[in-house]
């Protein structure tokens, strides 16, 4: 999937030592590189696995896909993956199991669960097992591309800090103040929350479900007007003197923060 | 059954009545041969001998038997021959020698007695069984016809039952085949005597007339769905159709947007798919085990507030006339989505410049909430025919929306016990439901406003997606 059609307008990405980013990193400039993630994927159907696969080795991870939870387990167990995408509905272990398991071997890597039971308890059985994060199927590649890199660790930006910087933007929890180049934004609490989860993974594509669900608690993403409509007025509530927004419309994927606004 | 139980009726009483003749027969030789084994200790054998003789010579009617013997074996009196060898009851045939008054004597059964008496003498005491026998035989040729009677009406009483009951449970069993070929029409015989069969039947309809109506909707809300569903995949193939036709002159431009339309197509199947699963775990019931006190005052709230910037971007007034703390009792997620297809479907089908409100009321025991606008409303006789799924009106027919939202609020409301009313509001559509209020006030879940980290797991996170999103 995932070819050249819905690429934001930006080069392919490349895969190198230094720089195993792909192309949805806000550059070059203002964080330091990343070293390639390993993920490794458990899916049993074949077509599906190579798809996932493929997916994300283009966006520069490294990958080891397996189609049996036993031997799922066994790799997770020895560690060393950044991130673990498994299905739930697996021969020989399902992805509950397989989640326990790798958990209570201590392993922290993060899982996204993947399955075509979509209903609430289901999905909170999955999470109550240790998965980070709950994705259904269909789901478009940037959607678990994007979710995956939301999870990863970056030690810059820890998920629980009161108090986030990212470029001219400051965000203090403690305070529920937001500020651009220090002066005040005047934010809705809506678009104040919005703009929390931005910060929080500045620098990465935040999809609209992963918005839609975080602020709203709304499963269905048919409701992305709500999503759009929002950010919309935030976007324009963030830009460094009248300049271009510092939220920057991934098109075909979501919204990400900038360091700083491109020139004009 | 009841001829079984009447023959061991009669059985016990037989046996009873032999018994009790015989026991008292026993006793009134006992008695007798006291008597006289006292006499002779009182008066001698010989006075016992004369006794004994005079009875005989006196006995009428019934003939008594004795026979008295002296220690050394001599027969001292008596009508009976054997001589006795040991004391207690025995039973034998006797035949008496023939006498000039008795020419031909008939053999009898006799009951006999045997005791010592005084000097060591032998005494035999006996009664003619014939007596009971012939008791006996009576009674049983009573019993017998008694039974014979019994059990010959009771098995034809049971018989014309029984066929009555066959006939009755063949017509069942045939209409019930019918039914099962295909045939719903049939309904089962009640003949309006109220018994158990009648019921089962009553109940059977009712069944069937259920099952009717349910196929009757499938039947049509399959060809809806196909129709429906038609449309989109139609395209879908069009559109492929022409890239397959053309792919070398096609442009990477041309098909890329080829490729988009293709996916924003599969895109709306799949949310058709999802809305009629939905639906279809809606209707099922499912859903109420895990109901829960919900507040609907913080719900609408929040839905008002994510809605209004969309309201607002198509030039409609979104508002909120929100009572106090209104709990019901359901699936918070289900509720939600009821109010999201209102609001959108608002938002959707009224010109710029309208209001809508979203509102809440409720007293003591009913929480009433809906969402009404001022737009051009649904004409009354339109108000059953919106509730099915995939119906639009004509002039909505290119609007977005699959058609199946009013769809699923009808459910939703279903099984929360709603009463879902779709009103004129003059002008304008007014959609309220109405629920019976949450027993316990103070147990509803404090409204969510987004928490600080949603992922992990709170009551209310729902991080799945149902469709690719955000491709377009």
């Amino acid at each position: 999937m995932a070819g050249s059609f819905i690429r934001p307008s930006q080069s392919p990405p490349t895969v190198t030592d230094s720089d195993a980013g792909d192309g949805l990193d806000a550059g070059a400039d203002g964080f330091e590189p990343e070293v390639a993630l390993r993920v490794l994927i458990v899916e049993d159907d074949r077509e599906t696995r190579d798809w996932i696969d493929s997916g994300l080795l283009e966006e520069g991870y490294a990958t080891h896909a397996v189609g049996d939870g036993r031997e799922g387990v066994a790799l997770a167990v020895q560690g060393g993956f950044d991130g673990i995408v498994v299905d739930r509905k697996l021969p020989g272990l399902d992805g509950i199991s397989f989640v326990r398991a790798v958990r209570s071997a201590d392993v922290h890597s993060s899982i996204i669960m993947l399955t075509a039971l979509c209903e609430t308890h289901q999905r909170i059985e999955g999470l109550d097992a240790g998965a980070d994060d709950y994705l259904g199927k269909p789901f478009a590649m940037a959607e678990l591309v994007a979710r995956l890199r939301a999870l990863s660790r970056r030690p810059a930006l820890s998920r629980e800090s009161a108090s986030l910087e990212w470029g001219p933007l400051a965000l203090d929890l403690t305070r529920h103040a937001a500020t651009c180049m220090g002066e005040p934004l005047d934010l809705t609490p809506t678009e104040f929350r919005l703009f929390e989860i931005l910060m929080r993974h500045a620098g990465k594509v935040v999809t609209r479900s992963m918005l839609l669900e975080q602020v709203w608690h709304f499963h269905f993403n048919l409701r992305t007007s709500v999503v759009e409509t929002h950010m919309s007025r935030l976007r324009g509530k963030v830009r460094v003197n009248g300049g271009e927004s510092l939220i920057e419309t991934v098109r075909g994927y979501g919204y990400r923060l900038q360091a700083r606004s491109r020139p004009a | 059954m009841f001829a079984l139980f009447s023959v061991l009726t009669a059985a016990v009483l037989w046996l009873g009545t032999e018994r009790e003749a015989r026991l008292e027969q026993r006793g009134e030789l006992r008695a007798d041969a006291r008597d006289l084994v006292l006499l002779s200790y009182q008066q001698g054998l010989d006075a016992l001998s004369t006794e004994i003789e005079e009875r005989i010579i006196l006995g009428a009617g019934l003939p008594r038997w004795y026979a008295l013997y002296a220690a050394n074996g001599v027969k001292l009196a008596g009508n009976l021959d054997d001589r006795p060898k040991r004391e207690g009851w025995s039973v034998e045939r006797f035949t008496p020698r023939a006498t000039t008054r008795l020419p031909t004597p008939g053999s009898h059964l006799l009951t006999l007695y045997t005791v010592r008496t005084v000097r060591n003498g032998w005494l035999v005491v006996g009664r003619d069984s014939y007596y009971i026998r012939q008791m006996q035989d009576v009674a049983a040729r009573i019993f017998a016809l008694a039974l014979l009677l019994i059990v010959a009406v009771s098995l034809v009483v049971g018989w014309l039952i029984g066929r009555q009951l066959l006939h009755r449970v063949g017509a069942m069993s045939s209409v019930a085949a019918r039914i099962s070929d295909g045939d719903l029409v049939q309904r089962m015989p009640v003949r309006g005597g109220g018994d158990e069969l009648d019921m089962i039947a009553l109940t059977v309809n009712q069944m069937l007339d259920r099952i009717a109506s349910l196929l009757a909707d499938v039947r049509r809300l399959g060809a809806d769905i196909a129709h429906d569903l038609r449309m989109p995949l139609t395209r879908l193939r069009q559109r492929l159709e022409r890239l397959h036709r053309h792919p070398a002159t096609a442009s990477d431009l041309q098909l890329g947007a080829a490729v988009d339309g293709a996916l924003d197509e599969i895109d709306e199947l799949l949310n058709v798919f999802q809305a009629l699963l939905r639906i279809a775990r809606v209707e099922s019931g499912e859903p109420r085990s895990g109901f829960a006190p919900v507040d609907l005052a913080p719900l609408l709230e929040e839905l008002v507030d994510a809605y209004a910037p969309v309201a607002d971007a198509e030039s409609h007034a979104l508002r909120a006339d929100i009572q106090a703390q209104l709990p019901v009792h359901g699936d918070r997620e289900l509720l939600v989505q009821v109010f999201v297809n209102l609001i959108e479907n608002a938002i959707r089908h009224t010109p710029a410049g309208s209001t809508i409100t979203v509102w809440l009321a409720g007293t003591g025991s009913v929480v009433r909430a809906g969402v009404r606008d001022d737009g051009p409303g649904i004409p009354t006789a339109a108000h059953d025919q919106v509730l099915q799924p995939f119906m639009r009106l004509d002039r909505s027919r290119h609007t977005e929306g699959n058609g199946l939202g009013l769809a699923l609020v009808r459910s939703v409301a279903e099984l929360h016990g709603a009463a879902l009313r779709l009103e004129d509001a003059g002008p304008g559509l007014a959609v309220s439901l109405e629920f019976a209020a949450a027993p316990d006030a103070t147990r509803a879940r404090p409204g969510t406003w987004p928490g600080r980290r949603a992922v992990r797991p709170d009551s209310t996170v729902r991080p799945c997606l149902d469709t690719p999103g955000g491709a377009h």
